[in-house]
């Protein structure tokens, strides 16, 4: 491991483990003017190397809110979240994002790439915040998800789906042992998003994981295992 | 490397996001770097001008029994001496001529010994008239005593009784009269000593061989003339200290035995009190220019906000600390602030030299001055703080998830909970208040005390004004777009009809951008009114006080009581552009062992030909207090100090001692004290008299006038040019207009020059008025281009958008203008309060600049409008990048 | 099976007539063609799906039929419907694939905006809008904001808003994507309904072959190339 750990709540962890992802209660609240929501009610899973796993449920049911809270990028109200054995939540931001660099990988469902640089710089933004691995360059990153012609494209001059694939190679820039991803074949067409589930299913044969947040039925399909979540319980894992 | 990418990604594809904040970085720097220098050169100007306008330096008064030439020679070993020269003044008991076939024989005066080199080294003394420049050299007012001229013969009576012959070579001017004459070492409240009519000035060794054999006791006295060198500093308040100090350092070496007579402290004196004011105007009228400055590139910089917190989240999500975050900012700021600071420096190097006079700003002396640096610091620190301390801010207090989202409904802010805006305005009326309680006492600067103070706490009472205001404004705005619905859509359905409800909704929950553009628009708006005002007040006040120095547009005056010639009111009347004259006697009158100056006119009708103001009458108008003088004939008008001094009431009667034109000796003449004066046209400024010219001619037996007041029916100068040919250059009259006096005050220094300033100002407050009435609309607009991009696509027509644009756009600028207007206006009432020192005399009421109004109301206007019709006009087209993202 | 009244409708003027119709996009070096000239109609109450890779052009076509944009080249005509201004919201309803409501107006604000655009009174239209709202089940968010409900619930309100007006022509675009497939059919469903009631074409794109197997006809477009199979 590259990170330090030194917190006592890390022993209960450092347990030899196939788990890459654990959350343990996730409890989170939003709080608008008038009224507070509990998103995500005691949500617990386990995440092990190798597996591609989709989360499901119906639109408003909390599975955004659990995938940010399983990357950092969210803090829980209660519960914790370990990458690796290594706590993430309640960390200092800078730990959470060193963690989340060398370790996760993110694609969200929207605003995964810098505007103003193109497609090549964002992928080397994200190497230069990111671990001592040697990266891939962004040549090979590109072409392993076809758009190798995009190279010094800006994205806004990127179709959907050309966005969606470049954003999923930025974020395997760093060649994380875990991706969390968010609706990634939302706005591609079905070629497209056969070509996503094979690099994400080819993925897994390496012994990285892969969780996807969907919709689709066919990512669902292919994937190891299925969570689904309503009302922010997991129902059925 | 990141940081190199990024900031290359962002000077390719985010020009207009950069330009933006570095414009605001470039006007904030070319202000303050203006000002500032602005006013570093104007103060050293005054001192060098003070210095300058010295005819001499030091007068160092030897006391009997020190010989000349011991006293120069400790005088010039005194370290800052460049030169030193002695000078005799020898008494002269009379003046005789056999000129013309009369004799003609004068009083007592003055024969001055002046080395061959004097004149080159002290050129401001004398002013040659008429022949030689050397030798025997008579008064131009002695010369017309004894009826002179060159080449003529006169006899001076010496102290014992002796008499000595002379022949007169040449005829000179005396300007500075006043100080060659002074009395070195006695205060100058006692025996304000008028200077001898009849001097004659002798090369050294004609005096000396005349003097030598005079066995009378205090027949002479020895003064060391000096001119210091260049080694006073430039601040006039140092200039003024170190002045002081060389002199007591000479005196205190003399041990006693010279007293030094300091002319040069006594003008730093004017000068430093004039620097207090001009460093306070710069405070109160400055500051908040290059604060609007600063608020404007903040605003610039906070557009796009929305953008860059998303952009930081996605930093942060990949990995990047916090720490790292802000430094992209700080890079971000660091670079614009660069580019604007120089930009900025270059703007202050042009504007300067447009604005102010070449000789104040001279480019390396602008690149070296401190505020230059100073200005280019800010620059920096004001662009990184703008573009820093927001991502300092989010990365503190928002997660990740929560910077990727759009703001959700603001909550009120601290200041509005706290009640800020009540608490600056109660603040400031308490400053104000107290302030009034002790007469707006800015500048406390004893007579002679080397230190003078400011009170810069006064300084709080408008900027807390401002800001209460501004925040006020702010609440009232919220208030009305959150809770004003049924009046805002009453006032909207006629443009918005079927869209009334969504446009008040729409303005109901976009209340803090529009709050913020109403705001900025009042701000910039105040400020423009507040000093448009001032300096209006301030131009209007300089005349009036030129008019009360001059007396009138154009102004005759013979030299001390020597009167007019009889004929000169007729053949000025007949000068073109005249339309009215005044004549006014002008006498001295003992008020117990006090010489004072006493001044006759015609009350019923000085009017004609003076413009008086109220305000320098004390509890009474103009029209009034004439009246009163006019009432009985042995009526008087006397000054505050000389009211203070006798304790004298109205209604008492005065005693006063005039000199009778019969026997040329002082008797007494009663008066009737009717009313005080504190300021009357041509009187001198402490104490003086103004009774009934009638009445005084009448007693003294001598109806002469000494002054010839003059209104004038077009430009005063040329009819003043016109009536100085009339006008023997011997003769001593003087012919000066009112435009000549202004120039005169406003480059002298008993005044401080703010045309460079308020030019400046109102330059830079015209121009922020009309960016900002721009720049607001268009931002609001740029910020909402996707929101009108959707509406467009479901099928918004033009008109649609102009309902709601127009409503928008007619709240900020119809809101912003007018409580700018009203703070403006309140400011400016609330400064020319407190700065009443600077004017004098205090203003009656505020001048309204009206063109300039109207221009900056135009200006503004039409700015918005065209920022709203260019918006509107390009939400036609189809926003084919934000349709891409549908 | 083929609609009857869609066989009928064919010998009515077409609503939207594309001839030639072409679209070039981006400037200098960055300039290609996204459409190649296209010919299509579009007949009252037709029921259409199109299909495509991303980047194909999809997207641009629909903004063409619409009247979003204009061709480069060829013609892009409205028999029916007039000139292109006067097409939305009056003619033709959009439902887009991003979010797309109004950041400033509540739910039921940006439901009812068709109707005020189009003269409503404020009464009318607010009432409409929350009768479509309860057709889509959206009820409970009539007064939420658009950043106070996902992007699922958004783009269903999109849908609702793209209904009012009673358009004769509904072009959506991808208009489930953000939705699960029990919800995207729930919503598919009430499209169908309401446009059947009010005799309104639909032309739907989408990747789902399931959503495209419910409309009649089938267009696919590739590369730009505009390849029509009816049903």
């Amino acid at each position: 491991m590259m990170i330090a750990t030194d917190t006592p709540s890390n022993e209960a962890l450092n347990q030899p483990t196939d788990a890459v992802l654990e959350a343990h209660e996730l409890y989170r609240f939003f709080h608008t003017s008038t009224e507070e929501t509990m998103a995500l009610r005691g949500v617990s899973l386990t995440i092990n190397r190798g597996e591609f796993v989709a989360i499901v449920g119906p639109s408003g049911c909390g599975k955004s809110t659990l995938l940010h809270c399983l990357c950092g990028i969210d803090v829980p109200d209660g519960g914790y979240v370990a990458v690796e054995g290594i706590r993430l939540s309640r960390r200092t931001e800078i730990e959470r994002g060193k963690l989340r660099a060398q370790l996760i990988g993110v694609l969200l469902q929207s605003g995964n790439l810098f505007d103003h640089l193109d497609v090549a710089d964002n992928i080397r933004a994200v190497q230069a915040l990111g671990s001592s691995r040697a990266p891939l360059s962004p040549e090979q990153l590109l072409a392993s998800v076809g758009i190798a012609d995009r190279l010094h494209a800006r994205p806004s001059t990127l179709s959907g789906g050309e966005a969606a694939r470049a954003s999923l190679a930025v974020s395997l820039a760093n060649d994380p042992p875990i991706l969390l991803a968010d609706e990634p074949t939302g706005e591609v067409d079905e070629a497209t998003e056969r070509v996503l589930i094979d690099l994400l299913t080819e993925r897994t044969t390496s012994g990285k994981a892969v969780v996807v947040v969907t919709h689709s039925d066919r990512v669902a399909s292919a994937a190891h295992r299925v969570i689904r979540i309503a009302d922010g319980k997991v129902v059925d894992a | 490397m990141l940081e190199a990418r990024w900031l290359s990604g962002l000077v390719r594809r985010r020009r207009g996001r950069l330009v933006s904040i570095t414009v605001g970085v470039a006007l904030t720097v070319g202000f303050l770097a203006a000002l500032g220098s602005f006013f570093s050169a104007a103060s050293s100007n005054m001192t060098h001008q003070a210095i300058r306008s010295a005819p001499v330096d030091w007068q160092v008064q030897l006391a009997p029994g020190l010989s000349a030439s011991a006293g120069l020679n400790v005088v010039a070993s005194e370290p800052g001496v460049a030169k030193a020269l002695a000078v005799n003044y020898g008494n002269v008991s009379s003046f005789s001529c056999n000129c013309g076939g009369t004799l003609q024989t004068t009083g007592a005066g003055k024969a001055l010994g002046i080395p061959t080199s004097y004149a080159t080294v002290f050129p401001k003394e004398f002013r040659y008239l008429i022949g030689a420049h050397r030798g025997v050299l008579l008064a131009q007012q002695t010369t017309s005593n004894l009826h002179a001229a060159v080449g003529s013969r006169i006899q001076i009576g010496l102290p014992g009784g002796s008499h000595v012959e002379l022949r007169v070579d040449g005829i000179i001017d005396l300007p500075a009269a006043n100080s060659l004459f002074q009395a070195v070492g006695q205060p100058s409240a006692l025996a304000p000593q008028a200077p001898p009519d009849n001097v004659v000035v002798l090369p050294a060794s004609l005096w000396y061989s005349i003097y030598q054999h005079v066995n009378a006791a205090n027949a002479s006295i020895t003064q060391i003339h000096v001119r210091l060198a260049n080694v006073l500093p430039s601040d006039p308040s140092a200039a003024f200290s170190d002045a002081l100090a060389r002199a007591h350092h000479l005196e205190a070496r003399m041990t006693g035995q010279a007293l030094v007579g300091n002319n040069v402290a006594a003008l730093l004196d004017a000068a430093r009190n004039d620097a207090l004011y001009a460093n306070l105007l710069f405070l109160f009228l400055g500051v908040p220019g290059v604060v609007l400055a600063i608020l404007l590139t903040g605003v610039l910089g906070a557009s796009g906000g929305d953008r860059r917190r998303k952009e930081q989240a996605l930093l942060r999500l990949r990995g990047a600390s916090a720490r790292r975050v802000v430094g992209l900012g700080a890079l971000e700021g660091l670079t614009v602030g660069v580019v604007g600071s120089i930009l900025g420096v270059v703007l202050a190097l042009g504007v300067g030299k447009l604005s102010f006079r070449a000789a104040h700003l001279k480019a390396t002396g602008l690149l070296t001055s401190g505020w230059t640096v100073s200005a280019f610091v800010t620059g920096l620190l004001v662009a990184v703080i703008c573009l820093a301390l927001p991502v300092l801010r989010d990365s503190r207090t928002l997660t990740i998830a929560e910077g990727r989202v759009a703001l959700g409904a603001p909550r009120r802010p601290l200041w509005a909970r706290l009640y800020l805006d009540f608490v600056a305005l109660g603040l400031a009326a308490i400053v104000f208040i107290r302030s009034a309680s002790n007469g707006y006492q800015v500048v406390v600067a004893p007579e002679g005390v080397a230190t003078s103070a400011v009170d810069t706490t006064v300084f709080l009472a408008p900027l807390l004004l401002w800001i209460g205001a501004a925040l006020l404004s702010w609440r009232m705005a919220s208030a009305v777009l959150s809770r004003g619905g049924g009046v805002l859509g009453a006032l909207l359905r006629p443009a918005a009809g079927p869209l009334t409800s969504v446009a008040v909704a729409s303005m109901r929950r976009q209340r803090t951008l529009l709050s913020r553009g109403l705001v900025i628009l009042m701000i910039t708006s105040s400020f423009a009114v507040s000093t448009a005002v001032f300096n209006a007040t301030y131009s209007a006040q300089s005349r009036v006080d030129a008019g009360l120095t001059n007396g009138a547009d154009v102004a005759v005056t013979a030299p001390g009581t020597t009167g007019l010639p009889s004929n000169l009111a007729n053949v000025v009347q007949a000068v073109p552009g005249v339309a009215s004259l005044s004549p006014m006697i002008h006498r001295y009158a003992y008020v117990g062992a006090d010489l004072q100056d006493l001044y006759g006119i015609n009350p019923r009708t000085i009017r004609n030909s003076v413009h008086m103001v109220d305000s320098v009458f004390t509890g009474i108008t103009a029209p009034q207090a004439l009246k009163a003088l006019a009432s009985r004939p042995d009526a008087i008008l006397v000054s505050q100090e000389t009211a203070t001094t006798y304790l004298l009431t109205p209604g008492t009667m005065i005693r006063l001692r005039l000199q009778f034109a019969a026997d040329h000796r002082y008797h007494t003449v009663p008066f009737h004290f009717v009313g005080i004066v504190r300021e009357f046209p041509t009187a001198p400024h402490d104490s003086f008299f103004i009774a009934n010219s009638r009445y005084v001619a009448r007693v003294t037996g001598d109806a002469s006038s000494q002054i010839l007041l003059i209104h004038t029916n077009g430009p005063p100068p040329p009819v003043a040019a016109a009536i100085s040919t009339k006008v023997s250059p011997l003769s001593g009259i003087t012919v000066r207009s009112i435009d000549q006096q202004l120039s005169a005050t406003l480059t002298g220094l008993s005044a401080i020059d703010l045309s460079g300033l308020t030019r400046l100002e109102l330059t830079l407050a015209f121009l922020l008025a009309a960016a900002a009435a721009g720049i607001v609309l268009a931002l609001g607009l740029v910020e909402r281009r996707r929101t009108f991009a959707i509406a467009v696509a479901i099928g918004a027509k033009s008109r649609h958008l102009a309902s709601f644009v127009w409503s928008e756009a007619v709240f900020i600028l119809s809101g912003g203008i007018l409580l700018g207007t009203v703070t403006g206006w309140l400011l400016a009432e609330v400064l020319t309060k407190l700065l009443t020192g600077v004017f004098d005399p205090p203003p009656d009421h505020l001048s309204v600049p009206v063109g300039y109004l109207t221009a900056l109301l135009s200006v503004t206007l039409v700015s918005g409008v065209v920022a709203v019709v260019t918006s509107l006009r390009a939400t036609r087209e189809p926003q084919m990048d934000v349709l891409r993202d549908l | 099976m083929p609609d009857h009244t869609a066989n009928q409708s064919r010998h009515d003027a077409p609503l939207v007539r594309g001839r030639d119709a072409s679209k070039d996009l981006g400037v200098g070096a960055a300039l290609r063609t996204v459409v190649e000239p296209a010919n299509f109609d579009i007949f009252p109450g037709e029921r259409i799906s199109l299909t495509g890779q991303s980047g194909s052009g999809k997207s641009t076509l629909l903004h063409l039929i619409s009247g979003l944009s204009t061709p480069t080249s060829g013609v892009v005509e409205w028999p029916q419907f007039g000139s292109i201004d006067a097409l939305r919201p009056t003619f033709i309803g959009i439902a887009f694939q991003g979010p797309s409501l109004l950041a400033p107006l509540s739910v039921v604000e940006n439901v009812a905006l068709p109707l005020l655009l189009l003269g409503e009174s404020e009464r009318h239209a607010r009432s409409a809008a929350l009768v479509m709202l309860d057709r889509f089940e959206l009820s409970e968010l009539s007064d939420k904001l658009p950043e106070e409900i996902s992007g699922g619930q958004s783009q269903r309100v999109g849908v609702a808003r793209s209904l009012m007006g009673e358009p004769r022509l509904l072009v959506a675009d991808e208009p489930t994507g953000q939705c699960d497939q029990v919800t995207a059919f729930r919503v598919l469903d009430i499209m169908d309904e309401l446009t059947k009631e009010r005799g309104c074409a639909l032309i739907i794109a989408a990747h789902d072959p399931k959503i495209a197997s419910r409309m009649d006809v089938h267009w696919t477009i590739e590369a730009g190339r505009l390849a029509r199979n009816s049903a």
